[in-house]
């Protein structure tokens, strides 16, 4: 049995864990759609303080830099998107033009979840294996990816109901899905904000407002990776490290 | 069907939650090369009652266990990928509380310097008991279903006898390591009922285990 603790706070860090999952989940599920704007609105807490999103490569701090990159640009990028599939597939039009972008599948594996003593906040971890993929571009191809990162999050509650708050999304490696090796350092594809890749219509990616090496992607000739750290229990999120 | 109490229903619903987290840091700690932490942590405080046991061997007494690993993970040390992704948990707690079974598949791959990255699959069955108020790996097996070249060509492989796999431990990792060989996990002819699938239970030692046996 556990020690010091009472049957409400042990049911309380169990729905608590539920609630995480189902937060992470819709996460994924929102994306894949491409609704990153609504997954903002409705998901992360409503503040810039304390809030931050990583990647590899770099990092936004605020929820105001998280919109206007993942947010609002996206949504740009989908729009002039389904302008140009429209001309292509006339059929297209009406469609839903987030979801005409991409189809980014990202699967929920191993999930790790550490609920705070004080149950205000939680910190989870997951491995996430999954696609980049279209059916439907200008070029008249098929296109698709595998994709393997993972996740790290701190959550905390807001009015009453389990928000993001930070968020580190870091991929281990890419590659087309025709191709026949997906370690081949030649089959490895993120695309670099710096240097954007000239595809039609033209995709604007934000430079991160950090920039840092936060993960490196999987190589045949480097160490294992060890970012970011696996949560351990704790009791507040002050006392503990942050994504 | 034994009813439990408010407070022991609490618990083992947390029971579940924290068995998934020790399944998922060992999983990460393999992932990052860091098998150390891994032995350090999640595993039984008694050493020699840790069993290891993967397609081809079985390996008892965490010391060894702990060697075999060390020497995978220096082998892996530069360009090593032992990346093994959890999914499909069935984990059953046993009604005394003391103990736990879970299965996992994986869906993953396995990556080495000069070598092409591999796609590997299988399953995860684990004894877990309870140690000071913490769960404990007890028993593990590793059954590997597939382990391929990426981009090779399966059909191209004859259909028996099936591959002897020596994922995750090579021929190396356990030289010097005081192992028992057998066939204890196989897919020679698909689907393995072996270990059996948890089912509810109401202590250890009813003969529901993933302690190995060999297969005949």
């Amino acid at each position: 049995m556990k020690k010091e603790i009472t049957t409400e706070a042990l049911l309380r860090q169990a729905e608590i864990h539920c609630e995480i999952e189902n937060l992470m989940a819709r996460h994924c599920y929102y994306h894949a759609a491409g609704h990153n704007n609504q997954e903002l609105d409705e998901f992360w807490v409503q503040k810039d303080e304390g809030v931050c999103w990583t990647q590899g490569m770099g990092r936004r701090d605020s929820l105001t830099k998280m919109r206007r990159a993942y947010g609002d640009n996206s949504a740009r990028n989908c729009m002039a998107n389904y302008e140009y599939l429209c001309k292509v597939y006339p059929q297209a039009k009406g469609r839903d033009p987030y979801a005409l972008m991409e189809m980014a599948v990202h699967t929920l594996t191993t999930p790790m979840i550490e609920v705070a003593g004080d149950l205000d906040s939680a910190k989870g971890y997951w491995l996430t294996p999954g696609t980049i993929s279209s059916n439907l571009n200008c070029s008249g191809k098929k296109e698709g990816f595998w994709i393997w990162e993972r996740y790290a999050g701190d959550f905390v509650q807001e009015n009453g109901r389990w928000k993001f708050i930070r968020l580190s999304v870091l991929a281990d490696f890419m590659s087309p899905l025709d191709e026949s090796d997906w370690s081949d350092p030649e089959s490895v594809s993120f695309p670099d904000p710096e240097t954007p890749p000239e595809l039609t219509p033209p995709y604007n990616l934000i430079p991160y407002e950090i920039k840092g090496e936060f993960h490196r992607s999987y190589s045949r000739t480097q160490l294992p990776q060890d970012t970011p750290p696996i949560p351990e229990p704790f009791q507040t999120m002050d006392e503990t490290f942050r994504y | 069907m034994k009813l439990y109490t408010e407070v022991e229903r609490a618990w083992r619903v947390s029971a579940v939650g924290e068995i998934k987290n020790i399944m998922g840091r060992r999983s990460l700690l393999e992932y990052m090369g860091c098998s150390d932490r891994e032995f350090d942590t999640l595993w039984t405080a008694n050493p020699e009652e840790a069993i290891y046991t993967q397609n081809d061997l079985t390996i008892a007494g965490l010391d060894n266990i702990r060697a075999a690993f060390a020497n995978r993970d220096s082998r892996l040390r530069t360009g090593g990928m032992e990346l093994h992704p959890l999914t499909t948990p069935l984990i059953e707690i046993a009604e005394d509380g003391k103990t736990a079974q879970g299965f996992w598949y994986f869906l993953g791959q396995h990556g080495e310097q000069g070598q092409p990255g591999q796609w590997v699959s299988g399953r995860y069955c684990v004894d877990f008991r309870v140690e000071d108020g913490q769960w404990k790996i007890w028993h593990l097996l590793v059954g590997v279903d597939v382990a391929i070249e990426a981009g090779a060509s399966r059909a191209a492989e004859d259909s028996l006898p099936c591959d002897r796999l020596t994922l995750p431990l090579s021929e190396a990792d356990v030289t010097g390591v005081s192992v028992t060989r057998g066939l204890y996990y196989d897919t020679a002819y698909n689907f393995s009922s072996y270990p059996a699938l948890p089912i509810p239970y109401a202590s250890f030692g009813n003969g529901v285990s993933n302690l190995p046996v060999v297969q005949n």
